[in-house]
C-alpha cells in the first residue's frame, strides 16, 4: 500500500474514485493487519488504498482534523466526503463488509 | 423501550426470558416470526441472562475491575452459545447482555436490541407492510410551499448562519458565521454578531442566506427502501413515533391527521426528530465508542493490567473477543485499548446493530432526508472533519402563515448521543467544518410535498410487488 503524506492524501480524497486511507504506525502489529485486510478489500472493490504515519509530523494537521484518535483507523473518502471510518477490522471479510456498506454496495450475502 | 424488549429490558427484572411479553404492538404487521425464541429457550442464554442479572444488582458502579472481570466471564458464556450458528439478531441481543456489564462510564450511550416485534421481522428482510408507516398528511407539509416562507421565517429575527466574508469569524474553521438576524430590506439581511458586542455584520443577499439554510451536504440522500437496513430503520422510526404521546395521542397518529390544530404541529415535530435520534442512537453500537481504554496511575494497584489479561484470554469460537488498537498521542499510563464489539456485531450495518458514529450519522441523515425534511427540519450532512454530525435548521409553523425558523441545532453519534444547539457545539469546537453548500445539493422546499407523496407512493409500490404472506407460523414450543 502506498504510504502518503497529508498534502498528497488531501488531494487523492477528493477524487470522484473513492479511497481508503489507513492510519499507521511503524511496527505496530494491528496497524500492519489493518493494512492487508484494507488492501485486499480494497482491491477486491476496486477501489485505491493508501497510508498514512499517524507519527509523521506533516500529516499531524490533517489528522487532527478529522479526530484520528486511534491507530490504526481507516477512513474511507470519496469527492473529499468521509464516508465511513473505523479502528481496524477484524479479518479481510470484515474490512470488505465495512467498506462495501458504505459504497452501499451489495454484499456477498445478500 | 424497555417494555418491547421484554426478555432483557427485562434485564433488571429478575423475570427468566418469556415469550409472552412479546405481543406485536404494531397492528398491521403479521406476527409469524419466531425470532429470538430459540436463543432465549437455549439453557446457556438463561445462565448468562441470570448472570447478568445478578452482577447488575451486585457490581458497585466505582469497581471497574469487577464490572470487567464480570464482563470476562459472560463473555465466556456467550462463546458457548456462538459455538452454534447464531443471527444477527441474536448476535445483537448477546452485544446488549455484555454491554450492560461495561464500566459505568462506557456506558453512556444506550445499546438495546431491536424491539422484538421488529426484531422478528428481520427474517422477512423487513419488509413493509400496509400501516407500518404514517400516511403524512398533506397539511403537515403544504407550509412549506409558501413562496415567502423565507422572508416570513426572517422576520422573526431568527439565528443565521452567513459565509464568514461576512463577519469577523470567531473560528478559524468554520467557513459559516452564526448571526442574529434583523431585518430584511429588499434583497439583503441586515444582521448582528452573537455575543456581547453584537455588532453589525454586513448585509448578505438572501440567497447567499438561503444557500447556507437550504444546503443538504456533498453526500446528502434519502432512505433506499430497497436496502433492508434502511426498511429496518424507517420501521424502528415508526415504531417509536407510536410511543411518544402529545396531548394524549400518539405523534404517528397525529401526523396522519390532516386537521391538526398548528398548536401541537410543532410539539409532533418535536417528537419525530427525537423518536429518529433514538431509533439511530439506541438501537447502535459503535465497536470503536465503546472500546475498553484502559489505564493506570501509581497507586491503582495495577487494575488496568488485571483488567487487559482478563479480556485477552477471552476466546470465540471464530477468534478472540477483544483485539488490540493504540492510542495515537502516546499517553501516560495507557495499558490497553481493546475492541470487543465487532467480535459479536459481525455484521455492519442498521439492523445487526454495527454502525460507526459516521455510519449512524448518515443513517440518521437519510432518514431525516425522507421523514423529517417534508415537516420543515433540514438535515445538511458531510461535515469535513469526517466525524459524522448533522447539522438540522428548522422551519417551525406556530399559526397557520406564521412560519419561524428554529435556532440550528447540531446531531452526532459518537461515545454519546448529542442533540445540542449549534452555538453550544462550536464553543467546544464542534461542528466547525461545515461543507461549502455550492459543493451540494440542496433541499427544495416548494418540491416537499411532492416529495412526500413519491416516497410513500414508493413504500405502497413495495407492499403491492411483495408475494403473499405465508401464514403466521406457531412460535417454537
Amino acid at each position: 500500500m502506498m504510504q502518503l503524506i497529508a498534502l498528497e492524501a488531501n488531494n487523492r480524497v477528493r477524487a470522484e474514485r473513492p479511497v481508503v486511507v489507513v492510519v499507521t504506525r511503524k511496527k505496530c502489529a494491528a496497524a500492519e493487519r489493518a493494512v492487508r485486510s484494507f488492501a485486499t478489500a480494497a482491491a477486491a472493490l476496486a477501489i485505491d488504498a493508501i497510508a498514512m504515519d499517524a507519527d509523521d509530523a506533516d500529516n499531524a494537521e490533517l489528522l487532527d482534523d478529522l479526530g484520528i484518535t486511534c491507530v490504526p483507523e481507516c477512513l474511507l473518502f470519496a469527492r473529499g466526503v468521509v464516508l465511513e471510518r473505523c479502528a481496524g477490522a477484524r479479518h479481510d471479510d470484515d474490512a470488505r463488509a465495512i467498506l462495501g456498506a458504505a459504497l452501499r454496495r451489495p454484499r456477498d450475502r445478500r | 423501550m424497555a417494555a418491547h424488549n421484554a426478555p432483557y429490558g427485562a434485564a433488571h427484572t429478575a423475570a427468566a426470558p418469556s415469550e409472552s411479553a412479546d405481543a406485536s404492538t404494531i397492528p398491521a404487521a403479521p406476527a409469524s416470526m419466531v425470532g429470538l425464541a430459540a436463543l432465549y429457550d437455549d439453557p446457556a442464554f438463561k445462565v448468562l441472562y441470570a448472570r447478568v442479572h445478578d452482577a447488575r444488582q451486585a457490581l458497585p458502579d466505582w469497581d471497574n475491575l469487577a464490572h470487567v472481570t464480570a464482563f470476562a466471564g459472560a463473555a465466556e458464556l456467550v462463546g458457548e452459545l456462538l459455538i452454534r450458528p447464531r443471527g444477527a439478531q441474536e448476535r445483537r441481543a448477546l452485544a446488549h447482555l455484555l454491554w450492560q456489564l461495561l464500566p459505568t462510564a462506557m456506558r453512556a450511550r444506550s445499546f438495546l436490541p431491536l424491539p422484538d416485534d421488529l426484531g422478528r421481522r428481520a427474517e422477512d428482510g423487513f419488509a413493509l407492510v400496509p400501516g407500518d408507516v404514517p400516511r403524512v398528511a398533506a397539511s403537515w407539509v403544504a407550509f412549506l410551499g409558501d413562496p415567502e416562507l423565507l422572508p416570513k421565517a426572517l422576520a422573526h429575527q431568527p439565528l443565521v448562519l452567513v459565509p464568514r466574508s461576512q463577519a469577523k469569524a470567531l473560528h478559524q474553521k468554520a467557513p459559516a458565521v452564526l448571526v442574529q438576524a434583523e431585518r430584511l430590506e429588499g434583497d439583503l439581511l441586515h444582521a448582528r454578531a452573537l455575543g456581547a458586542a453584537a455588532e453589525p455584520v454586513r448585509p448578505t443577499s438572501l440567497e447567499s442566506v438561503a444557500g447556507w439554510l437550504l444546503s443538504a451536504g456533498p453526500d446528502a440522500r434519502g432512505l433506499d427502501l430497497r436496502s433492508e437496513d434502511d426498511r429496518a430503520l424507517l420501521l424502528v422510526w415508526a415504531q417509536l413515533l407510536r410511543e411518544r404521546h402529545v396531548d394524549g395521542r400518539s405523534a404517528f397518529a397525529w401526523l396522519q391527521d390532516g386537521n391538526a390544530p398548528a398548536s401541537v404541529k410543532a410539539r409532533v415535530v418535536d417528537a419525530c426528530l427525537d423518536a429518529a435520534v433514538a431509533a439511530v442512537g439506541t438501537f447502535t453500537l459503535d465497536p470503536q465508542a465503546c472500546r475498553f481504554s484502559l489505564s493506570s496511575r501509581e497507586g491503582e494497584g495495577g487494575w488496568a493490567e488485571q483488567a487487559a489479561a482478563a479480556l485477552r484470554t477471552v476466546a470465540l469460537p471464530d477468534g478472540p473477543l477483544v483485539r488490540e488498537v493504540l492510542p495515537r498521542a502516546r499517553q501516560r499510563g495507557s495499558v490497553a485499548e481493546l475492541v470487543w464489539a465487532d467480535a459479536l456485531l459481525v455484521e455492519t450495518g442498521y439492523a445487526a446493530g454495527r454502525l460507526s458514529a459516521l455510519g449512524a450519522a448518515r443513517a440518521f441523515a437519510r432518514l431525516a432526508t425522507s421523514v423529517l425534511a417534508p415537516l420543515g427540519v433540514l438535515p445538511l450532512s458531510g461535515l469535513r472533519d469526517g466525524r459524522g454530525a448533522v447539522l438540522l435548521q428548522r422551519f417551525v409553523e406556530e399559526a397557520p402563515g406564521e412560519p419561524r425558523l428554529a435556532a440550528p441545532r447540531l446531531v452526532s453519534f459518537g461515545e454519546a448521543v448529542k442533540n445540542e444547539p449549534l452555538a453550544d457545539a462550536w464553543r467546544d469546537g464542534r461542528g466547525l467544518m461545515l461543507p461549502d453548500p455550492k459543493a451540494g445539493p440542496r433541499h427544495e422546499l416548494a418540491a416537499m410535498p411532492a416529495w412526500l407523496a413519491l416516497f410513500l407512493e414508493g413504500i405502497d409500490d413495495g407492499y403491492r410487488s411483495r408475494p403473499p404472506q405465508p401464514a403466521a407460523r406457531e412460535a417454537t414450543p
